[in-house]
Order: C-alpha cells, then sequence, then structure tokens
C-alpha cells in the first residue's frame, strides 16, 4: 500500500463534506439523511472522474497528475472504502448536530451550573420553560414513520419495519427494549 | 489474491466478529453487572478489537514475503478504516436504546398500535426522556450526584458535546434549542 491511499481517501472525503457544508448553507434539504447518504456516496466518484480528467489535460508531468500516482490493483477501491467508512462515521453523527442531542444539552446546563451543579428540576424547568426537547411527532409524520389522523398517531408499515430491526437486534443482546 | 484485496476482506470480516463478540460480551456480562453502560460495553469491545485486527493485518504483511515485509501506511489504513467503521456500528447499537423515535414508535406498539398526543406526552414526556439521559450519564461516570445535584466528573462526552452543537450552528441549525444555548453563553 502507498500513502497516496490514505491522503487521496480523505480527499474524496472532503470533496463530499464540502458539498455538504455549501448546500446545508445555502437550504436544508427534506430528506436530509438520505441526501447526506446519496451525497456522500456520489460526490466523491464524480470528484474522482473530473480530477482524473483535469489530471489529464495537464499532462503526466502536471501537479495533480504527480500527486495522485496511478493506484495498483485493489488501491483505489481501498481509497474509497476510506472515504465512505468517514463518511458513515459523519453521517451517524450528524442527527446530534441537526436536532441538537439532549444528552449534549443535559451536559452543557450542568456544566453552566458547576462548581454547584444542577439538580434535575431546574434541568427540567429550562428545558420546559425554553420549549427544547418537544416530542418529535412532526419529524416522524415528515418521515413517514407515523401518521396523525383526528388525533390518534399510530405507525405506519415503514415505522413498524424500523422498530421491528431495533426490537430484534436488542432481543438477539438479550436486552429490554430502550428508553429512549 | 493481491495483499489489499485480503486487508479489505479482513476489515470486512472484522465488523462481523465485532458483532459476534459483542453480543457474547453483552450476553454475559449484562446479567452480572446490572445498572452498568451498555454504550461502554460497545465501545470497549470496538476499542479491543483494533488488538486482534491488527495482528491479523501483521500476519497477512508477514506472509506476503519478505519483500512486501512492514507497512506502516497499511496498519494506519486498518486503524482508520476499522474503527470508523466500528464507530459507526456503536452508533447503530445506540439507537436502539436512546433514540427518541423508536421509544415513541415502541410506545405506540404497546398500547396497540394507537395513541392520543397526550397519552403519548404522558407515558413519554420531556421528565422521563431526561431522566434516561441523567441515568446514563451517571452509568458512563460523565457526571455525578451529589446530594441531589448533579456535577461534571469527565469533560470528553462535554467537550464532544460542545463540538457537534457548534458544527450544527456552523451548518445554520439555529433553532429555539441552540439560540436558547447561545442567549445563556453556553455554545
Amino acid at each position: 500500500m502507498q500513502w497516496s491511499i490514505l491522503y487521496y481517501g480523505f480527499l474524496l472525503f472532503a470533496a463530499g463534506l464540502a458539498t455538504h457544508v455549501i448546500l446545508w448553507r445555502i437550504r436544508h434539504p427534506k430528506r436530509q439523511i438520505m441526501t447526506l447518504f446519496v451525497l456522500f456516496f456520489f460526490v466523491p466518484m464524480l470528484f474522482h472522474v473530473l480530477f482524473r480528467i483535469v489530471g489529464g489535460l495537464y499532462g503526466a508531468s502536471g501537479l495533480l497528475a504527480k500527486s495522485i500516482p496511478p493506484f495498483a490493483g485493489g488501491e483505489l477501491p481501498a481509497a474509497f472504502i476510506l472515504c465512505y467508512a468517514l463518511s458513515l462515521t459523519y453521517i451517524f453523527t450528524y442527527p446530534a448536530a441537526q436536532a441538537g442531542c439532549p444528552t449534549f444539552v443535559v451536559l452543557m446546563l450542568i456544566k453552566a451550573a458547576m462548581p454547584r451543579g444542577a439538580s434535575k428540576d431546574e434541568i427540567y424547568t429550562y428545558c420546559r420553560e425554553k420549549g427544547l426537547f418537544g416530542l418529535e411527532v412532526q419529524d416522524l409524520v415528515d418521515e413517514d414513520l407515523i401518521t396523525e389522523k383526528n388525533g390518534q398517531l399510530a405507525p405506519t408499515q415503514k415505522g413498524k419495519n424500523l422498530l421491528g430491526i431495533f426490537s430484534f437486534m436488542r432481543k438477539v443482546f438479550g436486552l429490554p427494549p430502550g428508553r429512549g | 489474491m493481491n495483499i489489499v484485496y485480503k486487508i479489505i476482506m479482513l476489515l470486512a470480516l472484522s465488523q462481523v466478529f465485532l458483532v459476534f463478540a459483542h453480543v457474547a460480551v453483552e450476553r454475559i456480562i449484562s446479567k452480572k453487572k446490572k445498572g452498568s453502560s451498555s454504550m461502554i460495553r460497545a465501545m470497549k469491545c470496538s476499542l479491543f478489537g483494533n488488538i486482534p485486527v491488527l495482528l491479523a493485518a501483521l500476519l497477512l504483511m508477514a506472509r506476503e514475503g519478505p519483500g512486501m515485509g512492514f507497512s506502516a501506511v497499511t496498519l494506519i489504513y486498518v486503524f482508520l478504516v476499522y474503527n470508523a467503521l466500528a464507530y459507526s456500528y456503536c452508533h447503530v447499537f445506540n439507537m436502539g436504546d436512546t433514540a427518541r423515535r423508536i421509544r415513541i414508535l415502541h410506545e405506540l406498539d404497546r398500547a396497540g398500535g394507537c395513541l392520543e398526543r397526550d397519552e403519548l406526552d404522558k407515558r413519554y414526556g420531556i421528565r422521563n426522556m431526561l431522566d434516561a439521559r441523567l441515568e446514563r450519564l451517571v452509568s458512563m461516570r460523565q457526571i455525578t450526584e451529589h446530594g441531589g445535584r448533579f456535577v461534571i466528573s469527565s469533560s470528553l462526552l462535554y467537550r464532544a458535546g460542545l463540538i457537534v452543537l457548534r458544527w450544527g450552528f456552523f451548518l445554520n441549525y439555529k433553532g429555539p434549542l441552540r439560540r436558547s444555548l447561545k442567549d445563556a453563553g453556553l455554545l
């Protein structure tokens, strides 16, 4: 393996990340996680094709062509695997940045109250007064996980399937249902 | 087969082994140590997984012959990809326990598939949600309780949270949550 696998993998990931930042600063798409998966899958591929075309235009002695030497067997897929592994870590961290993970907010509130610390009631009152963490019902409706008719909430087939996957996983691990 | 393909195969297999090892650890230890954090166990399994994976990579390189020998790049590559995938696995596992959406779906299922919004709020309101988080943070040893007040005992998760919430701000998420945190000087 050559060092270029590492920096080309990071470069491909950076191309996806940069596109995501630019798009998100202009407008937030509706189905964000799906958009992120599509974006982080196709942008590195597009970037690679463009990189090769532009590198080819400047000839073999050009800076671009020199910086990424030709990959031996399996090395280009290896660079893409590194890029996709990094993309997955980002996509799984993203919801906490998007929705404001309650665990992090609780830590912020406790930190702000140091050295005395914060009581359960103080944390609860702050969240209640500021209107933080209401039920995510509308998000679930938007994502077609539940429906709301005449004030009654019910899971869709997609919601049932999602619950089925996680319930199965918890059973395999011998754990009770999650507490949310 | 080319060494690169062998390394890719090793990384794919490492995730399968991680899941099996984690299931075994969870089934044995969670029964003995009730109240301990399942998330911490998932993270420890992922971290310990580095040892066999890196040893297997070294073995593969050694078997390639003296010409191919030790390659620092290969080890760094294996380390990065394995840990990135293991981190994603931990997130999927964690979602089963902490995701509010899954809990809401579970409550609807428990109620026979239909609930009113108010009833759902009673079963899983802000208080339940915050209680679950405080308990988890205590079991993860990120906070401790002294006389009914919670204090920070490790700044690791707090710092990670600060970066993640600031990143959300950078991505133009400026809803009531971030506004109130910013106004309070927390962000």
